[in-house]
């Protein structure tokens, strides 16, 4: 019998984690409550899938045939039958732990339940659950499908054999798993703080331009891409949300203070590429 | 005299990891360099480490020297790389003003320091050019160059030729302790150190994730054992008096210091590594 793995909200986590999913030969439930959201999701992934195999990464009965193993839903219950349901839904608490309070009854104990939550504690996210110890984070960056790294996240209740089954897991699904407690910004979102925030004081030192600093990183450090480069490709509101998170977090630890510029940008719309203007221009 | 003609020797100063990186790229252009270690234990002492030789002997074009005094004789330009505290800085920068021929230039690296405090100890400050130096410097194709005020354009010249010839671009940044790439690099580092000490993971997975996760070029704490763990740690402190509490240096480094985990040049840092002969 096919191993079913569920996968809650259909955004571009979501569905990137149910795309590598399929293509590692899981059945995929794509649940999301908004009506049709997993249906274009899964025409998402569909156009992803033709496009590598047009670049020759996938062959045409490959595609067809991880496609064919996605069922979009709105409905939570057809989870019931998964040996392992993972959450990428919009970063909420209370949102996050009704759908876990759901899935927890709903489930077998047995039942392996993680989320995607990169700003907010497992632990925080498990409280209130009867079986607490089968809740992790499974932490994939974007994109999904290009970005081999997970954090496993083990919330303090999380068992250990949990924590050991959704490694696995993540090895199945074609990732590089690595092990990280429930502390904020995991490993990832709180050791790159300072790419971003050093820059930013740099910059507003005065003496150096912005592209002075992404050359020097990128040139002289061997950085693929310099930190404003970086936080246009991101989104600077998405950049400086994941900071106050990590500030706020530590209790403002100082070294983590967000900067006026990144934030004066943010309220005024210079967002980076997606507003076609951040530190950089874009046509 | 040409502080760049490739027949006058280069001296550079510092501790085994930065020093013999710096030598390496320099001896590999055909230029003699002349080497004197700051080390403790020194690299003239038996069962030195390894990185003071190639595999076969020593380094051709690279000569280690015990008298900075000899070293220092007929050298046409002088690199300091060492990172310390400000009292060494001085103590070393001073030693090896006294002996330099008049016309060469000093480069001193400013990982920990400013350009212009580092000239204030020199007898002559106008031959005294800011520099950045973060291991590994073979593939890197940028390098900094902070002038001090009284830096004079001669010696900043001098200095740009130099990286030039070694096949280096060269971006000129303001005189501040770290530059641009040791403060995010050094800073970077720090956030992991902090991480590793509070049991957020193991330091092969830190490494791992700032990898995978984010395209680091390598991860901060390999890439700390790879610079060294002293000049980071000073590094680090120097911001930190001169910019501001933020860059104190995780107390991890102090620890590591103290039992001898200088980096992967002394086969333990915050790694360890099998097939460095290591003082331990």
């Amino acid at each position: 019998m096919s191993r079913l793995l569920g996968v809650i909200g259909a955004g571009t986590m979501g569905a990137g984690i149910a795309q590598v999913s399929a293509l590692a030969g899981f059945q995929v439930v794509l649940c999301d409550a908004a009506p049709a959201a997993a249906e274009r999701a899964l025409q998402q992934i569909r156009s992803n899938l033709d496009a590598a195999a047009a670049k020759g990464r996938l062959t045409p009965e490959a595609v067809s045939a991880a496609s064919g193993r996605i069922h979009a839903t709105t409905s939570l219950q057809e989870c019931v039958a998964a040996e392992a349901v993972i959450e990428a839904v919009f970063e909420d608490l209370d949102l996050k732990r009704s759908i876990f309070a759901e899935l927890d009854a709903l489930t077998a104990p047995s039942t392996l339940l993680a989320t995607n939550a990169s700003s907010l504690s497992v632990t925080a996210i498990a409280e209130g659950l009867r079986h607490p110890g089968r809740l992790v984070g499974l932490h994939f960056f974007n994109p999904v499908p290009r970005m081999a790294l997970v954090e496993v996240v083990q919330g303090r209740a999380s068992s250990s054999a949990s924590v050991q089954q959704a490694t696995a897991l993540a090895k199945e699904l074609g990732k590089t798993p690595v092990r990280a407690k429930d502390t904020p910004g995991f490993i990832v979102n709180r050791v790159a703080r300072p790419y971003y925030l050093e820059a930013l004081r740099l910059l507003s030192d005065g003496g150096s331009t912005v592209e002075q600093i992404d050359q020097v990183m990128r040139e002289g450090g061997g950085f693929p891409m310099g930190p404003f480069q970086l936080m246009d490709l991101i989104g600077i509101d998405v950049n400086l949300a994941v900071s106050e998170s990590v500030y706020r977090a530590f209790h403002e630890a100082p070294r983590f203070e967000p900067h006026p510029i990144q934030r004066e940008m943010a309220a005024t719309g210079r967002l980076g590429r997606k507003t076609g203007r951040g530190f950089y221009e874009y046509q | 005299m040409n502080t760049n003609d490739p027949n006058l020797p280069v001296l550079v100063v510092g501790r085994a990891a930065v020093a013999m990186d710096l030598a390496r790229v320099i001896a590999g252009t055909g230029r003699q360099v002349k080497v004197y270690p700051v080390d403790s234990p020194s690299p003239m002492d038996e069962g030195r480490p390894s990185i003071w030789d190639s595999p076969g002997g020593s380094l051709d074009g690279v000569y280690i020297v015990s008298d900075l005094r000899n070293g220092a004789r007929g050298a046409a330009l002088a690199v300091d790389c060492f990172t310390g505290s400000a009292q060494e800085k001085q103590a070393l920068l001073q030693a090896l003003d006294r002996p330099l021929p008049a016309p060469a230039p000093i480069l001193t690296c400013c990982s920990g320091i400013s350009a212009v405090r580092a000239a204030s100890w020199c007898v002559d400050p106008g031959r005294v050019v800011g520099i950045g130096l973060v291991p590994p410097l073979k593939g890197a194709q940028v390098m900094e160059l902070a002038a001090a005020p009284k830096t004079r354009a001669d010696s900043l010249e001098a200095a740009r030729v130099f990286w030039e010839r070694l096949g280096k671009r060269v971006v000129q940044v303001p005189d501040a302790p770290g530059l641009v790439l040791a403060r995010i690099v050094f800073s970077i580092i720090n956030e992991a150190a902090y991480a590793l000490e509070e049991g957020v993971a193991t330091p092969q997975d830190i490494d791992t994730a700032m990898k995978l996760g984010t395209n680091y070029p390598r991860g901060p704490l390999e890439w700390a054992d790879q610079i060294g763990v002293e000049e980071v740690y000073h590094g680090l402190s120097g911001m930190a008096e001169a910019l501001g509490e933020r860059y104190r240096p995780c107390p991890l480094f102090e620890a590591y210091i103290r039992e001898g985990r200088l980096g992967r040049h002394a086969g333990r840092g915050f790694h360890t590594y099998e097939n460095v002969a290591g003082d331990r």
